[in-house]
């Protein structure tokens, strides 16, 4: 699945353990969802809506 | 909604993995050392306590990808490292089982022979849950 987190994170100057940091996970976890190695269960993808303020089909698409 | 604890790190995956590999090996040579049921089955019950506890300690711990990469190490490594033994076992059988009368040197009771096989068993799973576990993290971090 692609997703525009590494756009995303950028645009606010965030490193991954930033965001790592803000989602309350590893900073490889988000380099997996990142490069799309892994896909983000449910509860996880809308923490990262919700932290980015944005729907998630603006940050996912399949 | 549930929520998301911080991952573990890659080095603890590499140092929990080679300690529980290392504790799998510790107790073959344990059993083979002992050679008696008793003594045998107390140090399984310890490990086995103390693997138990490590697991839900670290179980704890772990994040949704992690736990993910423990479900993937553990359907993948520990069953396909059962299967590989189960087949290598056949295999033993059927070839006349060589070298086991040098190994065990006739000192065991068929009790000590099924508990080195469970041990080896469960020894073999949790060395293919180590090494899928780390292929895993290695590839997707």
């Amino acid at each position: 699945m692609k997703n525009r987190l590494k756009v995303l994170r950028a645009e606010r100057n965030w490193s991954q353990a930033d965001l790592a940091g803000r989602l309350e996970v590893s900073r490889q976890s988000v380099n997996a969802i990142e490069t799309g190695k892994y896909d983000p269960s449910l509860p996880l993808a809308f923490r990262i809506s919700k932290l980015f303020g944005l729907p998630i089909e603006a940050i996912f698409e399949p | 909604m549930t929520s998301i604890k911080r991952n573990l790190s890659g080095a603890t995956y590499m140092v929990s993995a080679a300690i529980l590999a290392m504790i799998g090996w510790a107790v073959i040579k344990g059993l083979l050392f002992f050679g008696h049921p008793l003594p045998a089955t107390m140090v399984m019950a310890v490990v086995a306590g103390g693997w138990i506890i490590a697991s839900l300690v670290l179980h704890g711990r772990l994040d949704e990808v992690g736990r993910s990469t423990e479900r993937f190490a553990w359907y993948w490594g520990g069953g396909g490292a059962t299967a590989l033994m189960l087949i290598w076992l056949v295999i033993y059988a059927l070839a006349g089982a060589p070298f086991l009368d040098h190994v065990l040197q006739g000192r065991w009771t068929p009790l000590d022979l099924i508990a080195l096989g469970a041990l080896g068993l469960a020894a073999a799973q949790v060395m293919g849950f180590a090494l899928v576990g780390v292929g895993w993290w290695l590839v997707r971090r």
